[in-house]
């Protein structure tokens, strides 16, 4: 598969960071727009995984690995943040019986 | 009180248990607090240590039983306290004068340092402050002991107690400060304790009253103390004393009215009429008589009153460089003698007579110390201390005798049932009067000469001390012979007692010391004469600048102008005896003769009339105005605005913070972009 290796190779670093600009920028619309806390947890993964995606691209293309375990952190960090979200979620719709980010304004005191 | 009483007496024991362990605590603090203070030091700082925070210790431990109703023992740990400081003052004044007179002086710490200004909390003791402290305490101890008596049946005496020992603390401070700024700090703190005396028994608003009119009387004059003080360090660059007087005889004599020198001594004399009781500034001292009688002994007759003309016999070098400025001096002393000695004339509240009486002499001090002759001050700041303290503990004595009656129309004849008081009572009479060889003679004999003889005095200024003395030997005289001569005017039910050893002691030492007091200072004339030399003139010699210029004066018009004084003074008071005692309706066919002049007298010249008429009051209606009208509609209208403006703004900048997570989120997405196109850019 010569054509298939030519074609990764062809692959450059700014192909990694395009990718990763407009995934952080899906997830960050996500995260602006959708009212249900699920979808904006989830872009909040999708922003975090966006942000991986460059670690991982310049670790490689620098050659120093310290990108990638920079990595590990921010996946523990991402499963931290669902625990705590969806717990915020669960708590939301036992309340309101709906997950729709608007009813954290309630929080107002 | 009345209600409390009870209270008291149930928890006595429980008190003295927690008095005596304050006590304990105190003493350690105390101890801890000279021990600190003498790390490596020398005996000489642990006296003045000692010296300095035996009454602040007297004051702490009264001060925080002051519900305590237990005079015994509040008067015996004040009185003690004062004594403790008596004796280290003897200690200090014995060891300086065994160094051959080099002042003696104790640097504790650095207070304040901030620029050019270095102050230390330096004391200071050489030959002027040692007379004042030896009549500090000395004086003060007696009257300590005199108030355990006189006080007996107050009902809170541990605050009277605390206050007094709080008040000799703070003269301490003044009369020991090696500079202006301690030396104001205890001026201030004798001021407060003044007001906290005489205001004393405060449920009598008319006290209350007195205490603040004379608090209030007194900033005036602190207000130009501080000036003056301002004033020396913008032109010397140092409050110290020692300084100050160096850098004003290097300056040299100023002429003219307007110079710094001339300015900054002004104000400082300003400061002095305040607390010394001058004109204008003398009338809160007749008023202050509503505190109790030894504060009045204590406060206001021996010690507080007599700071201003210590102050400037502290600063007379500086004060001989600015000669108009003691011209002024020796004029307002001079006019205030006479002025006040005129309206004891007429006086008929037994302290009232003392208090105008007390005004008049400080008059004499201030005319001494304007004709240079700051040693004569001084010897009369210390002879008037022994014999007025002796006559306001002798009225106190009558007082308490009277059931607290004042008025002299109602006593008379007190001689046989009050013994002592009106035996040493005596001796301050012919004391005050210049009689000799009694202490006031020599002392105001002094005074006359010199404002005679001195280049800086004039013929003037003796003959106002002459019409002075004159006229004090007539209202001493006849408030003699109204209170313990003549016939008794006691109201039937009243029945007079001679008052308890501890307030008799007091008055039979100051009776000895004004009889002796004087001996220390007798004039050359009479003392070559007696071969008995000047002892206070050697004492002070180096201390205190000599008159510039002095001449040495003829014995005979010294003679003679004695014994015009004298004579003059004794027909006054013979004048006086014929008034009050064998014909004791003359004096009010005389007044009625006079019926203007005497009304005029009488009514004090109606100058607190004029005070409140032409000044105090249109300046509270001034003041009142101007709080209706300017700070009401342009002042406060202008903060509304401000405010209003304030909050404003906020209710806009409060709807970007509406819980909207989301927009938060955009918040930060912007900032983040923001950022980014800064820093990219």
């Amino acid at each position: 598969m010569p054509a298939m290796t030519e074609a990764l190779l062809k692959v450059s670093l700014n192909h990694y960071l395009v990718l990763s600009a407009i995934l952080f920028t899906l997830g960050m619309l996500g995260v602006l727009l959708r009212k249900n806390v699920i979808v904006i947890l989830m872009s909040i993964e999708l922003m975090l995984n966006a942000v991986n995606i460059t670690f991982i691209a310049f670790s490689r293309y620098s050659g120093n690995i310290d990108g990638q375990v920079m990595v590990f952190f921010v996946m523990t960090i991402a499963a931290a943040e669902a625990a705590v979200g969806l717990a915020l979620a669960v708590l939301i719709f036992k309340r309101f019986k709906e997950v729709n980010i608007r009813y954290f304004e309630h929080l107002r005191g | 009180m009345g209600s409390t009483g009870h209270h008291h007496h149930e928890s006595a024991p429980v008190n003295l248990t927690k008095s005596n362990l304050m006590f304990v605590a105190l003493s350690a603090l105390l101890l801890g607090g000279i021990g600190y203070s003498l790390r490596g030091a020398t005996a000489v700082d642990g006296l003045f240590a000692t010296l300095l925070l035996a009454p602040l210790f007297g004051f702490l431990f009264n001060g925080l039983r002051f519900r305590s109703p237990n005079a015994m023992l509040s008067g015996t740990v004040a009185t003690l306290a004062a004594f403790v400081s008596f004796v280290c003052s003897v200690l200090l004044v014995v060891k300086m004068s065994g160094a051959g007179g080099a002042p003696l002086s104790a640097q504790f710490f650095d207070w304040m340092v901030v620029g050019d200004l270095s102050v230390s909390a330096g004391f200071l003791v050489d030959k002027i402050s040692a007379i004042m402290i030896l009549v500090i305490t000395g004086v003060g101890t007696l009257i300590h002991l005199f108030s355990v008596g006189y006080m007996s049946h107050d009902e809170r005496p541990s605050k009277y107690f605390a206050y007094l020992n709080l008040f000799l603390f703070n003269m301490l401070l003044l009369v020991l400060g090696d500079n202006l700024l301690v030396m104001f700090v205890g001026w201030e703190g004798v001021g407060l304790c003044s007001y906290l005396l005489i205001g004393f028994w405060f449920s009598d608003s008319e006290k209350a009253a007195a205490g603040m009119k004379a608090f209030i009387t007194n900033r005036i004059g602190d207000a130009g103390f501080l000036l003056g003080i301002f004033t020396l360090f913008f032109l010397f660059g140092t409050v110290n004393f020692s300084e100050i007087n160096m850098r004003a005889v290097q300056f040299g004599i100023e002429s003219g009215w307007a110079g710094p020198m001339t300015l900054a001594c002004l104000f400082l004399f300003i400061g002095a009429t305040g607390k010394s009781a001058q004109i204008p500034l003398y009338v809160w001292l007749p008023d202050a008589m509503a505190g109790p009688t030894p504060v009045s002994a204590l406060i206001h007759a021996a010690t507080m009153v007599t700071a201003g003309v210590y102050m400037i016999v502290r600063l007379n070098p500086l004060f001989l460089a600015a000669p108009n400025v003691l011209h002024v001096v020796a004029v307002v002393g001079g006019v205030t003698a006479v002025m006040a000695a005129s309206i004891g004339l007429t006086q008929w509240d037994i302290k009232k007579v003392l208090a105008y009486s007390t005004v008049s002499q400080l008059g004499y001090m201030f005319l001494a110390a304007g004709v240079g002759a700051f040693g004569a001050a001084m010897f009369h700041l210390m002879t008037h201390a022994f014999f007025k303290a002796l006559m306001f503990l002798g009225s106190g004595s009558v007082i308490h005798a009277m059931n607290g009656e004042q008025d002299i129309r109602k006593m008379g004849a007190l001689q046989k049932k009050l013994p002592i008081t009106y035996g040493t009572f005596f001796l301050g009479w012919l004391a005050i009067i210049g009689m000799p060889p009694f202490a006031g003679f020599f002392s105001k004999d002094e005074i006359l000469w010199l404002s005679f003889h001195s280049p800086l005095g004039h013929w003037s200024l003796w003959l106002l001390g002459l019409i002075g003395a004159v006229m004090t030997a007539f209202y001493m005289t006849r408030l003699m012979a109204l209170t313990f001569w003549g016939k008794s005017r006691v109201p039937a039910g009243v029945n007079p007692h001679e008052s308890p050893l501890s307030m008799t002691i007091p008055l039979m030492v100051l009776g000895l010391l004004s009889v002796i007091g004087g001996w220390i200072g007798i004039p050359h004339v009479i003392g070559h004469a007696l071969h008995v030399p000047n002892v206070l003139e050697h004492w002070l010699e180096g201390a205190i600048h000599g008159i510039p210029g002095l001449q040495p004066g003829s014995a005979a018009t010294e003679i003679a102008l004695m014994g015009i004084s004298v004579s003059l003074a004794g027909i006054s008071a013979i004048a006086a005896f014929t008034c009050y005692v064998r014909r004791p309706e003359l004096p009010g066919h005389l007044a009625a003769r006079v019926r203007g002049l005497y009304d005029l007298v009488s009514n004090k010249y109606f100058v607190d009339e004029f005070y409140f008429g032409k000044l105090i009051n249109p300046l509270v209606e001034g003041s009142r105005n101007l709080w209706a009208y300017v700070d009401v509609n342009f002042i406060d209208r202008g903060t509304y605005l401000v405010s209003d403006m304030v909050r404003g703004v906020g209710s806009v900048a409060r709807t970007v913070q509406n819980g909207n997570l989301q927009q938060y989120a955009l918040y930060i997405a912007l900032g983040v972009a923001a950022t980014l196109f800064l820093v990219m850019r």
